[in-house]
């Protein structure tokens, strides 16, 4: 997934059974969520809003994202994605327009691509993911 | 004292959201029913229904509620609402843009949010973009007319 330029270190974590990494470059923040403050939206990838540090960021629904909004996760009437069970951890990522944070079930560590070639993950290209939404 | 940047804003739940308006716009608070449809007369004006719960995708049992009547003219609202809550001061430096990801519908529907002691978020309802979205539902939301009812 992607092309380009091998990041240095990679976040590397999961979400629901499946394993992605992340840039560390791109990686703004992780933390520990315990309020999502709901906000109807058109796009089923959006969970809602979090306040980190006295700013009000997004929150993305990375599977839905990833699969066009059919990913197979409990739905809200209408399709809306379904908020996590708080509290959760949450990876905050820069995009190129702002900063969105998704859920994340666990975080497996850092990994660095060239000592450790990536397996069993998919690295995420955020202009992608951008292009998605 | 007031901060000069700073706006009031009256707050109100729809479902599990937190939202809020501007104090100033609000002409009067009534009780009714979430199945009303049509317009309700207050002081010479026209005021459309409108529950905001059609368009959020949110359960609309019929339910006890609070109609706000807002704005003016084609743009008077009577804005269904579960629960009022406090009105506040608001510096205006603190309300944000919408999250750069939410582009929909939601761009017209809120001109912003606050957020607020305790991590939670404030978004503030644009009654207009609103009514908007509301009459391209169709006559069987937003046509007909209100019954009788009504109690401040």
């Amino acid at each position: 997934m992607g092309s380009g330029p091998i990041a240095d270190s990679l976040l590397v974590f999961r979400s629901a059974e499946r394993r992605y990494a992340l840039p560390t470059e791109k990686v703004v923040r992780v933390a520990e969520i315990r309020t999502i403050s709901p906000l109807p939206s058109d796009l089923g990838s959006n969970l809602g809003l979090v306040v980190h540090r006295g700013v009000v960021v997004g929150l993305l629904d990375l599977e839905r994202l990833l699969d066009g909004g059919t990913a197979d996760r409990p739905q809200g009437r209408g399709g809306s994605a379904t908020p996590p069970d708080l509290p959760c951890l949450c990876v905050f990522a820069r995009f190129r327009r702002g900063v969105a944070g998704f859920p994340v079930d666990e975080l497996l560590g850092i990994e660095t691509p060239l000592e450790s070639p990536s397996e069993g993950f998919e690295i995420l290209d955020l202009d992608r993911l951008e292009s998605l939404r | 004292m007031s901060s000069p940047s700073a706006v009031r804003f009256t707050s109100f739940t729809i479902g599990p959201g937190l939202y809020a308006v501007e104090s100033s716009t609000i002409h009067q608070a009534l009780a009714t029913r979430s199945d009303l449809r049509g317009e309700v007369p207050f002081q010479g004006e026209l005021f459309t229904l409108l529950d905001p719960r059609l368009l959020f995708d949110l359960p609309t049992a019929r339910r006890e509620c609070r109609a706000l009547l807002i704005g003016e003219a084609d743009k008077a609202v009577a804005l269904m609402v579960d629960e009022l809550g406090r009105e506040m001061e608001v510096d205006r430096r603190r309300i944000q843009e919408l999250p750069w990801h939410f582009g929909g519908r939601e761009q017209l529907w809120f001109g912003g949010v606050v957020p607020l002691p305790g991590d939670r978020a404030m978004a503030l309802l644009r009654p207009a973009g609103l009514l908007a979205s509301y009459r391209t539902l169709g006559p069987g939301a937003s046509g007909g007319s209100a019954d009788a009812g009504w109690e401040p």
